[in-house]
């Protein structure tokens, strides 16, 4: 991927870093396409950061959308809010709504991102209320990305009934970067 | 590798061959140095006591990761009944003056004394200046744990000046390991004024012999089947690195091959040479990402000798667009081209070695931001940590730079904190994850004490 593509991920935790960069570079994208953007630890919701940064960092890109390449990928845990509540409030964020064609993708685990690796890379039931907790190391995601990548490949129509409705959402806003390579 | 220490290591091979039990070669070993010179790396160097007594590579390889989990000073510099448990990756920030090199340093001059048999009244060791200035105590204390090898390893040493401070020498060491955290810890080695007390691995007593107070014991010991643990330790330790670059002296030429890079990378190229050696495919790894970083126009390294043997030049090249090989000599390079190079090869050679036959590395970098563009720092620092996460190694980064502070404040971050004239402490760096800025935004504005 050329240097000049440059994608931009937003997120909450490290988790979701690991989660996001393993998918990106499965994607075709090598470290210098990428810009992370976590927040930081300490006191205080996360969520409020990466609403912020959401806000600034669309706002710049939107100022440049004719001459740099650059796309966003935010993630950020739903907990025990609606998925769509959580969407709201970062479209809510901008002066205008997204269009389709922006390079600019919201993925919103619910519960959390524990879920998403319970359910694709372990391939076990889930429900999005249970909290089943994180994972140890980094390359344990690695699974749910192979297999969010093999749904995301495939036709909506062919996405399975048991699928969370948290990552059918998400598989809908994966075109919007996957279009970044083209 | 030097004459002195293929004679130095022979004649310990020769020992442990006229002496089948464990210890007797030990007492000539103590004194080993002052026959044959110094003898760093004495049998790792000379590679058979790895093949006989460390095990094979694969075995090796099979470990579990290597963490340093906690490192103590106490009358060193800055470092005043210092304690810091340091994470798998982690970044430590401070101002200037706050001790962040000063804890690497601490953990070269164990590397040094141990893996390496420098003397620890040599200059760059524990000199009367190393002292805590306020500390009116002759006595320095320094302690390592370090998990590994199925377990967990203790080593303490003290260093006691005398003579009004104008002579040093060991006054107590030992080396300490235990299964399990429920364990008691149980001795490997110990030494009390010059007395040296060897340990089996299954802990039990073998002789007392009396040993050279000027170096460390553990780093004389002989390397046995039965003293693996402590074999091991040694190994482990000589793969501690602390690196701070320094890009205008990293010379094109090599006189030989060295197995470690030194603390500014002044032997680049003669490390670079080994490692080509050791592993074959760094180059094609390493081409792939400096070509990223480069420009597709790269096209390698190369080590190129001249009518003189043994000498080596290293030079980058490039194809022209018509395809025409161009090169460059390492030092016609741009300091910052030549710190990216050296950052690269640092990173693939972090990789291999935390997944490969030489078990975990301790990679202490000290500002890796120098002389590197901005848009560089990230892509590097994601390189290195992938090798952590998929390997045995530990990244310790000390760093001032928005884009690491930033990056680790997500992660692990620690602060050091110092007035002018005290002691340097330690805590977790933290901030208002709510607040709408970014964490080097708090250090720029002096919201923390690390700013």
């Amino acid at each position: 991927m050329p240097r000049n593509v440059i994608l931009i991920v937003l997120c909450e935790d490290p988790q979701h870093q690991s989660f996001c960069v393993s998918l990106l570079r499965k994607m075709g994208f090598n470290n210098h396409n990428l810009d992370l953007h976590v927040a930081p630890k300490g006191r205080g919701a996360a969520d409020g950061f990466v609403l912020s940064e959401f806000q600034r960092l669309v706002k710049a890109q939107r100022k440049r959308s004719g001459k740099a390449k650059t796309g966003l990928l935010t993630m950020v845990d739903a907990d025990i809010r609606e998925v769509n509540a959580v969407a709201a409030n970062f479209d809510g964020k901008l002066d205008s709504k997204r269009g389709p064609k922006e390079h600019i993708a919201v993925f919103i685990p619910k519960r959390n991102i524990g879920t998403w690796v319970r359910c694709l890379g372990e391939r076990r039931a889930v429900d999005e209320a249970t909290d089943y907790g994180r994972w140890s190391k980094d390359s344990d995601c690695h699974p749910a990305v192979d297999h969010f990548l093999e749904l995301a490949r495939t036709q909506a129509s062919q996405v399975p009934d048991d699928c969370p409705p948290s990552v059918k959402r998400s598989l809908e806003e994966y075109p919007r970067i996957a279009r970044l390579r083209e | 590798m030097r004459y002195g220490t293929i004679r130095h290591a022979v004649i310990l091979q020769i020992l442990s061959i006229l002496f089948p039990s464990p210890f007797p070669a030990a007492t000539l070993a103590a004194v080993l140095p002052t026959i044959s010179g110094r003898s760093p790396q004495v049998a790792r160097q000379a590679g058979f006591y790895d093949i006989l007594y460390l095990g094979s590579p694969d075995q090796r390889a099979n470990e579990v990761g290597t963490v340093i989990t906690r490192i103590y000073a106490d009358n060193y510099k800055c470092l005043s009944n210092f304690e810091y448990k340091p994470g798998k990756n982690q970044l430590l920030m401070g101002l200037n003056g706050s001790g962040k090199s000063t804890v690497f340093e601490v953990l070269q001059l164990l590397r040094g004394a141990v893996a390496e048999g420098v003397p620890v009244d040599d200059d760059d060791m524990f000199a009367a200046h190393t002292l805590t200035q306020w500390d009116t105590r002759d006595v320095q204390s320094f302690e390592l744990e370090v998990e590994g090898n199925g377990g967990a390893y203790r080593y303490a040493l003290s260093i006691e000046h005398y003579d009004e401070r104008m002579n040093c020498h060991v006054s107590d060491e030992r080396l300490d390991f235990r299964e399990t955290p429920e364990d008691a810890w149980q001795p490997l080695f110990l030494m009390h004024l010059g007395e040296g007390t060897l340990y089996r691995d299954d802990h039990s007593e073998g002789p007392r012999v009396l040993m050279d107070r000027t170096r460390s014991g553990v780093a004389f010991v002989p390397l046995r089947p039965d003293n693996r643990r402590l074999a091991w330790f040694r190994e482990w330790l000589s793969q501690v690195l602390y690196i701070q670059l320094n890009p205008m002296d990293m010379p094109a030429r090599s006189e030989g091959e060295n197995q470690f890079p030194d603390q500014t990378l002044s032997n680049f190229t003669s490390w670079y040479r080994h490692l080509v050696q050791e592993f074959p495919q760094l180059q094609g790894q390493l081409l792939d990402l400096l070509r990223q970083v480069l420009g597709p126009e790269f096209a390698g390294l190369s080590l190129r000798g001249k009518d003189i043997p043994d000498l080596r030049w290293l030079r980058a090249e490039f194809r022209g667009e018509n395809g025409k090989l161009v090169w460059f000599s390492f030092d016609e390079l741009s300091d910052g081209q030549r710190a990216l190079i050296a950052l690269y090869v640092i990173a693939v050679y972090f990789r291999e070695a935390g997944t490969g036959d030489i078990g975990g590395v301790t990679l202490c970098i000290d500002e890796p931001e120098n002389y590197v563009a901005l848009a560089e720092l990230q892509p590097w620092i994601l390189e290195v940590e992938e090798a952590v996460e998929n390997g045995s190694s530990q990244l310790l980064v000390a760093s001032h730079h928005p884009e690491f502070i930033d990056h680790y404040a997500g992660m692990d971050a620690r602060q050091l904190i110092r007035s002018a004239v005290g002691p340097t402490r330690i805590e977790p760096f933290r901030v208002e994850s709510d607040d709408p800025i970014r964490a080097s935004e708090y250090v720029a504005r002096g919201w923390t004490d690390a700013s």
